[in-house]
């Protein structure tokens, strides 16, 4: 083990930044997700009419059908939002890190 | 290599040759034999895999000695992860599902498909910057290798057999409803090829292969779909109605699938931390070159799987309306019997014979033959990996304590291959009357509950010591084990005693708590002093996860 | 076809060259000649093989169920298992019109009483492959043998007519340099040594003034330029002499040397050695390339393996390197930067030059800028010396491969951190180096950074290892040659043989950290480290020397000795081809453990 690159690196300001802010934004996505999630499924749990609720008067379509494509899409967006970022910002900040570690 | 897979054209057509002339002198066979759709599904299941051997092919005419194929793009690996994903339980399963039970479909779909952000997020970039791909290496990066590479492997092993069952079941009855044979000849059958396939073939699963299965198996979905929506003027309205007026207004509302609160957020837990603990899922962040194409890969197989998952739900609509109470597809003995108008081959086939509906014969043994020959694909991928636990991480780390030579090795992993094999026959045959979705489930469950606690908080938690790993683990992995056959599906269903001990179908909201609480509990009460040393070793490796750069040093050097 | 050209043939193939003089004479005897039309079935399951079949014109294909298993044609014989076993699984039938030799079971039988044959036949792989390359080896010796005297390298001849008087005589031998001289009286010959002057001129006190015959020896020993060597030694070896007067007819052409014809015979590398010490400037190094390609000849015609033959001409390169490095860099400069060849050069497995692979390592703090000049006279020179310029521009001349401590470790980051197919290659070329000269605890400090930066790193490993599966092993189904249409019919040794295992055992060396760089060391040491087992290592190591004596053999014929890894497969012998294929196998042996080892399934 060495002690003194880790020491280096947590003292890194770049890697404390990109340590918190990603961590942040992961979690942040990831309650999102849980949220939309498990709201969908607790309605289901708890009050599965509620799903059943047809669009209008004269159709049978459900409103859980276009809730369902939703989160799917919703998901899809997710992964889509998490990606752009950690290839931009994420990774200038990590090869950033690299440097400055590896090159003293 | 890829002399044994053209070994393995001939024998596949080979047998199935021999089947039908089989099944032809048998005469006692219930339903009559689909010969253009036989052929369909012998010339297709031959083009297919012609044409993943000309891909495998085509990647090795390089010119240069390490430039393979120009390299794997996030797009085509998007798609073979999505390759990996749509197995038979997804596509068969699914939209049987949907075609049993209407809308409750819908939930699996969006189970399913929720898991991959949260791999995104949490798992994947850690993954990639440790550098390892097997769930047994993380584990076992800063914790002892012997326990925590057994019990890896067990949970690994847990979660391969069940998966490799829906797999089994769903070929077998594709099989069997295609040839008109016996279900468990059906499935020893398919076994057979299985093992043979995975211990000749070795090189199956490569990317390329599972990049065409997956474009196949798309592009013969969204045929489906498309043929159902034209028939409603691309008005869901009308395809509804129709659905209701077949079914009755159920179908289009969450209902008797997961009727108590207890099972649905536990399915829900299965389906979205599962995902993470597949043993052969892992492995494809590190196909591509680098860290952005390995997250656009899962953008892309996020979209991919998605969209898949729509048009399963608008397949299994399709085939309640297309499929249900035709009586071309009606299983009039059983009927007979039972009543409630059952297709051939159970629910599962939904898929099958609103492919014969839409397209006719030729259509029938063509997506016959992508789905079969997707079942093979995940089947190898899943096989090694359950193989390579065994072999790697039982017999080599743990009996061998590392001594063992690589050939010892690749010999026990063959055995192994074999060995499987043979659990997923006999499993296969006993699990013939279960979906093939819910099956998958309890396989997410096995491995949302021993595999994914590990996982997650040995890249997070700085506590974790080998000791809580181990005892939390277990009573994960045993807990799910244990609630799967104490449940009313094995319990009842499959060992037939009149009631459940444990009340629900998934066991996830009570094996994924408890495998939690243990691997917390039994870590910070460990004062060992090896304890402290993997506490200590934490910070390497979460600055590694984090940005790659390796502070741990050779010191195993 | 006369008994002889019979006995002739029979004797060319293995292994019945091993039969002894009466042992082959009986079994000419026993011999039967026989024709067989198209699609006649000779052996199969319910028609059990009474004869062995050897081919004299004509081809047939073993099935093996419906698939066929094997083609025999001319030389090849079958089926020695199904009279041994007295049954087979392959049915043989007559692809085209045969003309063959027919042994009778029994015969064959008794044939097997020989130890020899019956060693050939049951035998395991290894110690058949080992077996048959020693009867290999042995058959290339006889043509070195057999080479001429025209073709060694002939001393002078002072020839004085008979009347000339000695002083006049021992002016023209000082003037021609030669060690004796040849008195001429019309078409008699006779000679004068150094000893016959010391005796008769010295201490006999003949005038030097005196004419030359008066003290020549009768009865020249002559050979003619057309003769073998081997006579040349014979004769001299009879008559204890050291030299012999070559004639070409009547002409006398030159003085062999018995010091000459020995050292041709010898492994006059240490003279090689010497004189690169010796060399003061490149014209000297030039003058040397020649020797160096005869020493291959000749050490490969002795039968040295071929591993110990690339790694003395590798070091002899690397001393040419090393003089050159002398030449180029000042002596001030030397000790802060050291010169690293890479590639085959860094294995010590040429043969031949190959591009040139180098790359100088530079300490930190010193300036880059001073070592420009110098490493571009450097690649210059190697070029004037026939070491072909790198394609790729991995050259010292190139300031990608010209850096301080601190820029390869930055090139090191960056090949660990990309999983690109481009830092693979890097990668894989810079694992090979060697230090040739100056400060070699550069490159220990550099491979000892590339380890620990490798150490755990599966991923990376998996993207570097992938490159062996690049290219399909030329090995059919069928056990028979996939040979590549636009070369020619010829099949790539390289992509299909040498480089899997190269780079394969390279990737696992990276993995486990071993120094070693030659690709046989490298797989010892991997085998202690218990990675692979005995059997394995040693299966691979005869693997590798096979296609590396295959290949520098089909170089050699090749005239102008030129990297070549195109080899046409009916050009080999029997025994080679057999070889050939068994080391293809045990090649896609390894495939299937490294694609097990490092999850290539998974990366590809």
């Amino acid at each position: 083990m060495r002690k003194e690159l880790v020491d280096k690196i947590k003292a890194n300001p770049d890697y404390q930044h990109l340590v918190k802010t990603r961590s942040a934004f992961a979690i942040k996505l990831t309650i999102t997700m849980l949220v939309v999630y498990f709201a969908f499924i607790l309605t289901i749990a708890f009050e599965p009419s509620l799903l059943g609720t047809p669009l209008s008067a004269d159709s049978v379509t459900t409103i859980g059908i276009p809730i369902g494509m939703v989160i799917i899409v919703f998901a899809f967006i997710l992964t889509g939002i998490y990606t752009k970022r950690a290839n931009s910002e994420f990774d200038d900040l990590t090869n950033k890190i690299k440097k400055s570690v590896k090159e003293n | 290599m890829n002399n044994m897979n053209r070994i393995f054209l001939f024998l596949i057509l080979g047998s199935i040759a021999v089947l039908a002339s089989g099944t032809i002198e048998g005469e006692i066979v219930k339903q009559a034999l689909n010969v253009p759709a036989i052929v369909m599904f012998v010339i297709f299941v031959g083009a297919t895999l012609g044409i993943t051997y000309w891909a495998a092919k085509r990647t090795k005419s390089a010119k240069d000695f390490y430039t393979a194929g120009g390299g794997i793009t996030g797009f085509q690996n998007g798609m073979a992860i999505a390759g990996d994903y749509m197995s038979a339980a997804s596509f068969l399963g699914i939209s049987g599902l949907v075609y049993a039970k209407g809308y409750d479909g819908l939930i699996y779909s969006i189970g399913f498909l929720v898991g991959w952000p949260i791999i995104l997020f949490m798992i994947a970039e850690p993954l990639r910057n440790l550098g390892k791909y097997t769930f047994a290496d993380v584990a076992s990066y800063r914790l002892k290798q012997t326990p925590i590479r057994t019990l890896a492997a067990s949970g690994s092993i847990a979660t391969v057999i069940l998966y490799l069952i829906a797999q089994m079941v769903g070929s077998g009855k594709l099989i069997q409803l295609l040839f008109g044979l016996q279900y468990e000849v059906a499935v020893i059958l398919v076994g057979v090829l299985m093992i043979l396939y995975v211990t000749f073939g070795g090189m199956l699963a490569t990317t390329w292969v599972q990049i065409i299965k997956a474009f196949l198996l798309l592009s013969g979905a969204t045929f489906m779909a498309l043929a159902v929506m034209a028939h409603y003027d691309f008005s869901f309205g009308s395809l509804f109605a129709q659905a209701v007026e077949m079914k009755g207004l159920a179908v289009m509302s969450p209902g008797g699938l997961v009727s108590d609160p207890i099972s649905a957020i536990s399915l829900a837990i299965a389906l979205m931390f599962g995902t993470a603990g597949l043993p052969h899922i892992l492995m494809r962040f590190f196909t591509v070159g680098d860290a952005k194409e390995a997250r656009k890969s899962v953008f892309y197989a996020t979209g991919f799987i998605g969209y898949f998952y729509i048009l399963t739900f608008i397949i299994g609509f399709g085939a309640i309306v297309m499929v249900f109470k035709n009586p071309q597809y009606l299983d009039l003995a059983k009927e007979a019997v039972s009543g409630g108008s059952p297709i051939l081959g159970g629910n599962n086939m939904a898929a099958i014979h609103l492919s014969h509906a839409v397209g006719g014969d030729f259509f029938l043994g063509f997506i016959s033959a992508v789905a079969f020959a997707t079942i093979l694909a995940v089947v190898s991928g899943l096989t090694l990996a359950g193989a390579s636990a065994i072999s790697h991480d039982l017999y080599a780390s743990v009996i061998k304590k590392g001594k063992a030579d690589g050939m010892a090795e690749m010999r026990v992993s063959k055995i192994a291959t074999v060995i499987l094999g043979i659990i997923a026959i006999i499993m296969g045959i006993m699990f013939e009357k279960q979906n093939i979705a819910f099956v998958v489930g309890l396989a997410f469950a096995i491995a949302a509950s021993a595999n994914f606690p590990i996982l997650f908080l040995s890249m997070y938690w700085k506590n974790l010591t080998t000791r809580g790993a181990v005892i939390g683990g277990s009573i994960g992995l045993a807990t799910a084990v244990a609630l799967v056959i104490l449940g009313p599906i094995v319990w009842v269903q499959i060992l037939g005693n009149a009631e459940a001990i444990f009340p629900y179908k998934y066991p996830a909201l009570f094996s994924v708590t408890a495998a939690f609480i243990g691997i917390w509990f039994f870590s910070i009460t460990d004062k060992s002093h090896d304890a402290e040393a993997e506490r200590e070793a934490f910070e390497a490796q979460y600055i590694r996860s984090q940005t790659g750069i390796g502070a741990e040093g050779a010191s195993e050097h | 076809m006369s008994i002889l050209d019979q006995r002739k043939l029979i004797e060319s193939i293995h292994p019945f060259e091993l039969l002894s003089s009466n042992e082959l004479d009986s079994l000419m005897k026993k011999i039967d000649i026989a024709y067989y039309a198209k699609d006649t079935l000779l052996i199969s399951k319910n028609l059990p093989s009474i004869v062995f079949y050897i081919i004299i014109k004509g081809s047939v294909q073993e099935f093996k169920g419906d698939e066929v298993h094997n083609v025999y044609s001319f030389g090849d014989f079958f089926d020695a298992d199904a009279l041994i076993y007295g049954t087979t699984e392959g049915r043989f039938v007559v692809e085209e019109e045969l003309i063959c030799y027919e042994i009778k079971k029994e015969d064959f039988l008794e044939l097997m009483l020989n130890k020899k044959i019956q060693g050939y036949f049951l035998e395991d792989f290894i110690s058949r492959h080992k077996q048959l390359k020693y009867q290999d080896v042995a058959s290339d010796l006889t043509p070195f043998l057999m080479s001429k005297v025209s073709e060694i390298f002939l001393h002078a001849a002072c020839v004085a007519s008979a009347d000339a008087t000695i002083f006049d005589a021992l002016k023209k031998q000082e003037e021609l340099k030669a060690n004796v001289i040849i008195v001429q009286n019309q078409d008699d010959y006779m000679i004068v040594t150094d000893s016959d002057l010391r005796k008769k001129v010295l201490l006999g006190r003949v005038s030097v003034e005196a004419q030359i015959s008066e003290i020549a020896t009768k009865g020249l020993i002559t050979i003619d330029v057309n003769d073998f060597l081997f006579n040349a030694l014979l004769i001299m070896t009879h008559n204890a002499i050291k030299r012999l007067v070559v004639m070409d007819g009547k002409k006398i052409l030159g003085v062999l040397e018995q010091l000459d014809l020995l050292s041709y015979f010898a492994n006059h590398s240490h003279l090689v050695a010497v004189q690169i010490d010796k060399a003061k400037n490149v014209d000297d190094l030039k003058k040397l390339q020649g020797d160096l390609k005869n020493l291959i000849v000749t050490l490969r015609a002795k039968g040295v393996k071929v591993r110990y033959i690339t790694k003395l001409v590798s070091t002899l390169n690397l001393k040419i390197y090393k003089k050159v490095f002398d030449m180029c860099v000042p002596t001030s400069l030397q000790e802060s930067c050291t010169l690293l060849v890479m590639g085959s050069e860094g294995r010590e497995e040429q043969t031949i030059k190959t591009d040139q692979d180098n790359a100088l390592v530079v300490k930190d703090g010193v300036d880059l800028e001073l070592f420009v000049e110098p490493m571009t006279q450097l690649n210059s020179f190697l070029l004037e010396l026939g070491f072909p310029p790198c394609s790729g521009d991995v050259m010292v001349s190139n300031a990608y491969w010209r850096r301080d401590v601190k820029g390869f470790k930055a090139l090191i980051n960056e090949w660990t951190g990309s999983m690109s197919d481009e830092s693979a290659q890097n990668l894989s070329i810079f694992l090979d180096a060697k230090c040739v000269a100056g400060n070699r605890t550069l490159l220990d400090e550099l491979k000892s950074y590339l380890f620990d930066n490798f150490h755990a790193r599966d991923d990376v490993l998996a993207h570097i290892a992938k490159a062996i599966l690049n290219f399909e092993t030329p090995l059919s189904l069928f056990s028979g040659f996939v040979l590549e249409k636009n070369h020619s019919n010829k099949l790539d040794l390289k992509k299909g043989g040498t480089f899997p295992i190269v780079h394969g055992v390279r990737t696992l060396s990276l993995q486990y950290g071993i120094n070693e760089t030659n690709t046989i060391e490298r797989i010892k040491a991997l085998n202690n480290l218990g990675v692979i087992d005995k059997t394995f290592a040693s299966e691979l190591i005869e693997s590798f020397d096979t296609l590396s004596a295959i290949r520098l053999k089909a170089m050699l014929k090749a005239k102008e000795l030129q990297e070549s890894n195109y080899i046409n497969p009916q050009e080999l012998s029997k025994v080679q081809r057999d070889l050939l294929k068994d080391s293809f196998k045990i090649i896609n042996k390894f495939k299937k453990f490294m694609s097990f080892h490092f999850h290539l399934n998974m990366v590809v």
